[in-house]
């Protein structure tokens, strides 16, 4: 038997957040992975520790999926309800982009038990989607279509009593994919405001995932269903572990991108809760036995998980193969040796960050993360804000003050050359077609003029431009009276100084933005995984895809799901 | 417009902010005023208060291209026969916080004003109660709510005021301000809702092949 080593207690190094100068350009926020802070993971653990009931309260669905069903979710004294709708639709009809006008299914998040009237209100309006009202009883709204292939795929061999193929359903990984999913006062939906003291909508997006749970057991409802109509008593039901294998897609496009930029507090919000719990991850001396366990165990799966990522985009292949390796040299470096010296995960992340790829890198962030959910679950407490403090501009200082904090805190935006083609060739615009938002080629294409305002980049440089000019002792607020041009780009300058990760620090109308990153660093967020690109503005996801049913939320192990 | 003018819809305070936004830039402001109109609105319609007819009334005679001129404590238009913007002006009294002129002058809908005058809190300080007043009626603004005196005060409403005052808050109040709870949901009159729209389509690019086949989808068929 070996002596136990003695080791003196060392000074630990302090370990800080990593610099937004790193954390906020776009190649890495586009290379971020789901992480236990994600928003449908937290949703997931309050839902095990709240003992939710979810109950099927109606299932009224013909042959050819058109119907109504409604799923209560009881937590604590309220109730949310999932009302949807199956629909009959005409193959070419179908299509993810915001100018559908049907869809293979819609659906609302009601607050409380809906009662007839409620249902026949929702009957003639959800099915519509935008173009119906709500009330602010509603509080999500979304629609979603098939996977075709799949379905079909799913529904044959189930109504002849076999279960699918496990290759085709991971290969593309859910049913159905969600196109929208709308909350916060759209349409006439709840206000967020409204819910927000509620505990479990507090967090970010909670009745949004809560919807989107839902409708992945609507899905999974569905198919068995229909499979038992077509094929009568010899029709299977999925068994649990190939269940599981199904998520909710969902199809997004540039629609979701405005949305990173226009909440700022919001974003720094997220982003600092991830570091925070990185750095904590980091600071752990000594790496506690269970945390190391759970590192190696996740590491070990996500080789299969990685291998089992599919993309059709040729770059994304390249990143995940290339990511693939980074696993595995990740893995020759965690030895034993590593995890009983100092800091053991610190050593980990700074050999990722010296000789992995972006996507390694990141990746290795949500393993450190992932194994130490004792010491970081907490901060998913604080990723919400409320946006109304932050809005307020403060003229009380100087010309020469602001310029300062611009030069301290946004020099990333004037070391742009805006004097380049390259770097203003773009400009994001809203199209009058079904108010989809959209990227246009500045010098190619009619509308820049009404461009909208996500070229902060562009802007903070020509207020900078501007206060060159001034005299340093004016007022900001003298300044912006004879200026008005300039409040935006001001309060924005005035919300970085106070929240350093509220920038994407690139160019959004430069020729080579990837609108995609964007949308990842969203929708990792969210807890998206299997990202997909279908071009550089277009980008499929799967969410809760290994995720527990309702009713397997109490077995044992559960919280591991991702990387089971 | 007849029978669309007369119905009724129900909007959220949310979808009065961003449709605001959208219809005062289509107006013609610039985006951080249209920020500010469109704060104004959603804070008015959160108060119960009177926003579409101001607010359509600034962007029909567009006051904002008036620059103010700021005049010891006194803010008004730089000419004579001009009118300031309430958006314009209440987005410098917002800025300057307590260090607000007492006296803006010659002012449009000045119940927009509102909005920018009340105490601001948060970040940046905890301010104490003030006032507006003009032509006979008194806002005495907290955080969160307003008390209006006398209660139906038509200039409450008025299309412009010579003299507004802003000033601390004079009385005392007997008791704890009543807090207005959030509404569910705003009533608004259908017609005025799609004069917004119309503003709000300004801002909208018309679209063509290539854009629709460019601007935002998929490379190609998405269905699968």
């Amino acid at each position: 038997m070996r002596a136990k080593r003695v080791r003196a207690k060392p000074v630990l190094a302090a370990i800080e957040l990593r610099a937004p100068g790193i954390v906020m350009k776009l190649d890495r926020l586009g290379s971020a992975h789901q992480t236990r802070l994600s928003f449908l993971r937290t949703l997931l653990r309050r839902m095990r520790a709240e003992s939710w009931r979810i109950v099927r309260e109606r299932f009224d669905v013909d042959a050819k999926g058109v119907g109504t069903a409604v799923y209560a979710v009881h937590v604590g004294e309220r109730v949310y309800s999932l009302v949807a709708f199956g629909h009959e639709i005409a193959p070419e009809k179908r299509t993810d982009r915001v100018i559908a006008e049907e869809w293979d299914a819609t659906f609302a998040l009601h607050d409380g038990l809906p009662d007839e009237d409620a249902i026949d209100r929702l009957g003639a309006n959800v099915p519509r989607q935008e173009a119906g009202r709500y009330l602010a009883s509603e509080l999500v709204l979304a629609r979603a279509n098939r996977s075709v292939r799949l379905f079909d795929q799913v529904l044959s061999a189930l109504s002849q009593g076999r279960q699918p193929d496990a290759a085709s359903v991971e290969a593309t990984g859910y049913l159905m994919r969600t196109t929208a999913v709308y909350g916060n006062g759209k349409f006439g939906l709840a206000d967020r405001d409204l819910i927000k003291d509620r505990p479990e909508l507090a967090g970010p997006f909670q009745a949004e995932m809560l919807t989107v749970y839902l409708i992945r057991l609507f899905t999974v409802d569905l198919v068995e269903h229909l499979a038992r109509l077509r094929g009568g008593p010899r029709a299977a039901r999925l068994d649990p572990a190939l269940r599981r294998r199904f998520g909710i897609g969902n199809s997004t496009g540039l629609g979701m991108a405005p949305f990173m930029v226009r909440h700022p507090a919001l974003l720094d919000r997220w982003i600092t809760a991830r570091e925070t719990a990185l750095a904590r991850a980091r600071h752990r001396e000594p790496a506690d036995e269970g945390a190391i366990t759970s590192f190696r165990a996740a590491l070990k799966s996500s080789h299969r998980l990685v291998a089992a990522w599919a993309t059709q985009d040729i770059e994304q292949e390249r990143r995940i193969s290339r990511l693939g390796e980074d696993l595995r040299r990740i893995e020759r470096f965690a030895t034993d040796e590593i995890f009983v010296g100092r800091q053991p995960f610190d050593a980990i992340y700074r050999f990722a960050e010296a000789e992995l790829s972006l996507e390694g890198q990141e990746y290795a962030v949500t393993l450190l993360i992932e194994a130490n959910g004792d010491i970081v679950d907490d901060l998913a407490a604080g990723m919400a804000v409320d946006e109304a403090i932050s809005f307020c501009i403060d003229g009380s200082g100087t010309c020469g003050e602001l310029r300062r904090l611009v030069e301290e805190h946004c020099a990333w935006a004037f070391e742009l050359d805006f004097a380049d083609r390259e770097a203003n060739a773009r400009f994001w615009y809203v199209s009058e077609e079904k108010l989809e938002p959209r990227l246009g080629e500045r010098f190619d294409e009619p509308g820049m003029e009404r461009e909208q305002p996500l070229a902060v980049a562009r802007d903070i440089a020509a207020l900078e431009a501007a206060l060159a000019a001034e005299p340093a002792d004016r007022s900001v607020a003298a300044f912006l009276l004879a200026q008005p041009q300039h409040r935006h780009a001001v309060r924005r300058v005035q919300i970085a100084s106070r929240r350093p990760y509220s920038e994407i620090r690139d160019n959004l109308i430069d020729a080579r933005l990837r609108p995609i990153d964007i949308l990842r660093c969203k929708l990792a967020f969210f807890g998206a995984t299997r990202f997909d690109p279908r071009s550089d503005r277009w980008l499929r996801i799967t969410l809760f895809q290994g995720a527990p049913f309702p009713d397997e939320l109490e077995s044992g192990d559960w919280d591991r799901w991702p990387f089971a | 417009m007849g029978s669309l003018a007369f119905r009724l819809m129900i909007v959220s305070l949310n979808e009065i902010e961003t449709t605001v936004l959208k219809a005062a830039r289509g107006a013609g402001m610039e985006w951080g005023l249209a920020e500010e109109a469109a704060r104004a609105a959603s804070s008015l319609a959160r108060l119960g208060l009177a926003w579409e007819t101001p607010l359509l009334g600034v962007l029909e005679s567009a006051p904002w291209r008036t620059p103010p001129v700021l005049d010891g404590m006194r803010l008004r238009p730089g000419s004579a026969d001009a009118w300031l913007c309430p958006i314009r002006s209440g987005a410098f009294i917002s800025d300057l916080g307590e260090d607000a002129p007492a006296i803006i002058e010659r002012v449009l809908f000045p119940i927009l004003l509102l909005p920018f005058a009340a105490p601001r809190q948060g970040e940046l300080a905890r301010e104490p109660a003030r006032e507006l007043a003009w032509d006979g009626v008194t806002v005495r603004l907290e955080a969160g709510t307003v008390a209006i005196a006398p209660p139906r005060a038509r200039s409450l409403d008025a299309a412009r005021a010579d003299e507004v005052a802003l000033r601390p808050a004079r009385i005392a109040r007997k008791g704890e301000a009543p807090q207005r709870g959030l509404p569910a949901g705003v009533v608004v009159a259908a017609g005025r809702w799609a004069e917004l729209q119309g503003y709000e389509a300004r801002t909208y690019v018309p679209a063509s092949t290539k854009s629709r086949l460019r601007g935002a989808g998929p490379a190609s068929s998405d269905n699968d």
